[in-house]
């Protein structure tokens, strides 16, 4: 499985990412022309997905981590958050009932509420793009995608633990 | 190897799952009540004002196209652990060599005249809300018995159909175990904006029947007030009854070890009919939460399937929801006059929040509003990590999160 990586040592605290998802993110009648003022120019402009925070470090780039055990899939009452076939934790827009569970339970602080839509917003790691948003729109490589398969177990522990920063 | 799982809601099917991922050589014979298909309990409210129609609220996944498992619509009466048997109302038993209860909780009723009136329902399951929704018909005022998270919810959906609304709780405010008393002040508020009536501090005591309908309901306090439909809503108990001669532990519920088993060797239980240790106020309390289900069943699947596996610390209030058109998102500790703990407060327009520390440990919170990252901070109460000295700048964190 894929995992995006991130270094919070190369990230600039740019904002790129947290754009380029947003774009990735514009509503489905707007696909063919994915743009930025496609995007802001939506009557509900999309969410961003993940966040360039304050660190220990300097600014980095927070992001879903797509959990093992994940407590946003545990807590939530109506089956919306699920598992898809590789691995990645999403959320079923019709059948979330706005609850704000997922929120109340992820430990990364990275479910947000689309208060207009009345429901949950969080990554879905771009199912329909080759590479995901922002770790193709970051110009530093502070993002990157990984293969935790293939990676030794100690090393894909300690990716594990330090991915998302 | 032989498993028997009673009840057919969260707790069983996660553990039917992992029982059925960890052993192929299982053979597994499942106990409902419920006719299935299973369904999401917390969204029957949904039913009533047709805002989700049945087949929106079933499990997204449903495990029957497995021949390994075998389903019996019955009800367990009785369990023999000397036997390893359990027995149904039909008159049949089961044998087992591990046990699951997980039969939850159902609706406490109150004990006051006219409960039988026709008009005045129990509404815990898919049957009743459906029975419900027929009743609603031509109905012009409702009263809920229980101003708690499940009647609040069921009055808004009820509301939404256009009928009168009354919520009757006898506490000192509605949302007791979600809220303190400046954020359920904040909400009846909404709520009443809204058109909705609210009677705190006073209880009911009288169900008014002519010819066997219902009427209306008689108060405490004196007042009286008329409908034609009936919510009791007064709270659950633990389903234990049918383990009254099983010599299976129970104090409040069902008592068992982290590893989810009770007195009785090779029976497990989880969910709702269980009582947890509250990892904040560190007492073994009843709690009827989702999530709390969700990891005890997972937890005696594991084990019941031969991979140990502990329960997570656990907490009896871990809730979040939206009324009156207001997030709120509440664990731990609520509320507290002690002076051993520092409590902190914010507000900003309709945004409040709520922190309440043990020394440098955060062991309480609620954010109404503002919502966001909330589960960062649900975590360090679950985790009762100690913060040293970042608790002044999390404090801040937090509070002056509410004026950006
Ligand atoms: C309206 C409503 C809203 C809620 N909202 C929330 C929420 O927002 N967040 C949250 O965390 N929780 C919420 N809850 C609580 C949550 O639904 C419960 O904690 C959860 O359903 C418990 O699951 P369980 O599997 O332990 O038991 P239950 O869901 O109670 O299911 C037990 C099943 O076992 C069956 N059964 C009982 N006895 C027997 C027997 N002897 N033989 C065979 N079968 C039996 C029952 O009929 C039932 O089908 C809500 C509940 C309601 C009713
Ligand atoms: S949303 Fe949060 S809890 Fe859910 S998988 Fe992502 S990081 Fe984990
Ligand atoms: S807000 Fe939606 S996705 Fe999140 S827990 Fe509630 S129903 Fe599930």
């Amino acid at each position: 499985m894929e995992v995006i990586y991130v270094q919070a040592d190369k990230c600039l605290g740019c904002k790129t990412c947290e754009i380029e998802c947003r774009i990735a993110h514009a509503e489905e009648n707007h696909a063919e022309k994915k743009t930025l003022l496609a995007a802001i120019s939506q009557v509900r402009p999309p969410k961003r997905r993940l966040f360039v925070e304050q660190g220990e470090i300097g600014k980095t780039p927070v992001i879903c981590r797509h959990c093992e055990e994940a407590p946003c899939i545990v807590d939530c009452i109506s089956g919306s958050i699920y598992r898809d076939e590789q691995g990645f934790v999403r959320r079923k827009k019709e059948r979330c009932m706005g609850c704000w569970s997922c929120i109340m339970a992820c430990p990364f602080g990275v479910v947000v509420r689309d208060a207009e839509a009345h429901i949950a917003v969080k990554c879905d790691h771009c199912p329909d793009l080759e590479t995901p948003a922002c770790v193709a729109g970051c110009p530093t490589r502070a993002l990157q995608l990984v293969d935790v398969d293939s990676l030794p177990l100690e090393r894909r522990k300690e990716l594990l633990l330090k991915k998302g920063g | 190897m032989r498993y028997v799982i009673v009840g057919g809601s969260i707790a069983a099917t996660t553990a039917l799952n992992v029982i059925r991922a960890n052993r192929p050589d299982a053979e597994i014979q499942v106990v409902a009540d419920e006719a299935m298909p299973f369904y999401y309990r917390a969204l029957i409210p949904f039913l009533l004002d047709n805002s989700r129609i049945v087949d929106d609220i079933l499990f997204t996944e449903q495990p029957t196209n497995d021949e390994r498992v075998h389903f019996h619509h019955d009800q367990c009466i009785g369990v023999d652990p000397g036997k390893k048997m359990i027995g149904l109302a039909s008159g049949t038993t089961c044998s087992y060599d591990k046990l699951l209860l997980a039969a939850g909780s159902s609706s406490r009723i109150p004990d006051i005249p006219g409960v039988a009136s026709q008009g005045v329902f129990t509404l815990r399951n898919m049957d009743e809300a459906l029975k419900v929704r027929e009743a609603l018909q031509g109905c012009r005022n409702a009263v809920v018995i229980g101003g708690a998270l499940a009647g609040v919810k069921m009055a808004e959906a009820l509301k939404r159909t256009g009928v009168h609304l009354t919520v009757v709780e006898q506490r000192s405010h509605i949302l007791p175990f979600i809220a303190d008393t400046e954020t359920a002040r904040r909400m009846s508020n909404k709520l009443c904006e809204q058109g909705m009536e609210i009677h705190s501090n006073d209880s009911a005591k009288e169900i008014l029947a002519t010819d066997g309908q219902a009427t209306g309901v008689r108060l405490a306090s004196g007042k009286t007030i008329s409908a034609d439909l009936i919510l009791l809503m007064a709270g659950v108990r633990p389903n234990v009854e049918f383990l009254a001669d099983s010599g299976i532990d129970i104090d409040q519920a069902v008592l068992t070890d982290r590893e989810m088993q009770t007195s009785v060797v090779d029976v497990y239980a989880a969910g709702d009919m269980v009582q947890i240790h509250d990892a904040v106020i560190g007492k073994d309390v009843v709690s009827a939460l989702w999530g709390n289900a969700v990891h005890m069943g997972r937890t005696a699947g594991f084990n019941m399937s031969g991979i140990k596996a502990l329960v997570p610390p656990l907490l009896s209030s871990f809730n979040s929801t939206e009324i009156g058109g207001l997030p709120i998102i509440s664990a731990g500790l609520l509320h507290t006059d002690s002076s051993h703990y520092a409590v902190y407060t914010e507000a900003q327009g309709e945004n409040y929040r709520k922190l309440i520390f043990d020394q440098d440990r955060l062991v309480g919170m609620i954010f109404l509003g503002d919502v966001s990252r909330a589960g960062v901070y649900t975590n360090l109460i679950r985790n009762r990590i100690s913060l040293g000295e970042r608790k002044d700048a999390l404090v801040r964190e937090i509070m002056s999160a509410l004026y950006y």
